[in-house]
């Protein structure tokens, strides 16, 4: 009775956005996102669910956090979701299921506080996800060279680094062709 | 910056959502997972058999997953379309994939360069 596909079904792949709170990743996803950013959530039991010692806590105890994700069509087989990660270290819960299967990042920097990523950085280095960082110069900062933030973030030589703005198209879709190429260009065994 | 960028996380999310008819994890019946593997952005799609399976009396937000997912449509999607949190959005997508309503699509291959180059091309595109 079953009507044969007519083509394949279409496929996804994600890219995460991270940084500080603040830091602009909303704005970014909303640059090149074909969509409204759309916001959902997640509930903090989500992931406590498997936590042995949350067996007993009541649901009351519940938290949601928000996220925005954007998508970009990329052909009739393909679709591109960015997902923007909660600002806030408490919810690195969530980052393992928005890194899980992930292209690669893009960790977004506000030059005014540099210190407000770190734990992005060490987050996708920890999991081997590949990232490029995005020095997104704000109004009134003091300009960074790229090498200084490089130094303060102690970043590889190999992981890019481009000046962007997130408010900016062409800069927030530059910013992802980096990471993009970034990914074609690493040896195969770097694959995470 | 806006301050609308990272949401903080609110006690409850009635501010923007309107109070659901059921409490989310009545839509589970109970159940915290799913036995589908189903990411965020996982796409799902009705099937041409589910859009008529559908008429079966389930739940208002089963049947609106359903219509949402005439086109393909990713677990993220879904959830913020209903207003669901996305774990509770995993076990009803969860729940009519294992009837047939809906198709769960394969996630895209991340390590294929082709995949790559085909996004870099389309970011090309002005």
């Amino acid at each position: 009775m079953r009507c044969e596909q007519p083509a394949p079904l279409p496929t996804s792949v994600k890219v995460v956005i991270a940084g500080g709170f603040g830091v602009g990743k909303t704005t970014f996803v909303a640059a090149i996102s074909e969509i409204d950013p759309l916001t959902t959530e997640a509930a903090m039991t989500d992931a406590a669910a498997h936590v042995d010692d949350q067996a007993g806590v009541e649901a009351k105890t519940t938290t949601t956090v928000a996220l925005d994700f954007g998508r970009i069509t990329v052909d009739e087989s393909i679709v591109l979701y960015l997902f923007g990660t909660p600002g806030q270290d408490r919810f690195v819960f969530l980052w393992d299921e928005l890194a899980e299967g992930a292209l690669g990042a893009i960790v977004l920097v506000d030059t005014r506080r540099i210190d407000h990523c770190y734990a992005a950085v060490d987050y996708f280095e920890r999991r081997g996800t590949p990232f490029v960082v995005a020095v997104n110069p704000f109004d009134g900062a003091e300009c960074y060279d790229l090498d200084e933030v490089r130094e303060a973030l102690d970043v590889p030589a190999h992981v890019p680094m481009v000046t962007s703005d997130a408010r900016d198209r062409g800069a927030a879709k530059a910013a992802l062709i980096t990471l993009l190429e970034y990914l074609l260009e690493r040896p195969p065994h770097q694959v995470a | 910056m806006s301050s609308t960028d990272d949401l903080e996380p609110r006690p409850s999310p009635e501010d923007r959502a309107p109070p659901s008819t059921v409490r989310p994890y009545v839509l589970t019946r109970g159940r915290t997972r799913s036995s589908w593997h189903l990411g965020w952005e996982t796409l799902v799609s009705s099937t041409a058999d589910g859009a008529t399976t559908a008429t079966e009396p389930i739940f208002d937000e089963e049947l609106q997953a359903v219509q949402l997912c005439a086109h393909p449509r990713s677990v993220a999607e879904v959830a913020a379309h209903l207003k669901i949190p996305v774990g509770v959005t995993r076990v009803v997508l969860g729940d009519l994939a294992e009837r047939h309503i809906i198709v769960v699509h394969d996630t895209g291959d991340a390590a294929d360069p082709e995949v790559l180059r085909r996004i870099i091309r389309r970011l090309r595109e002005p």
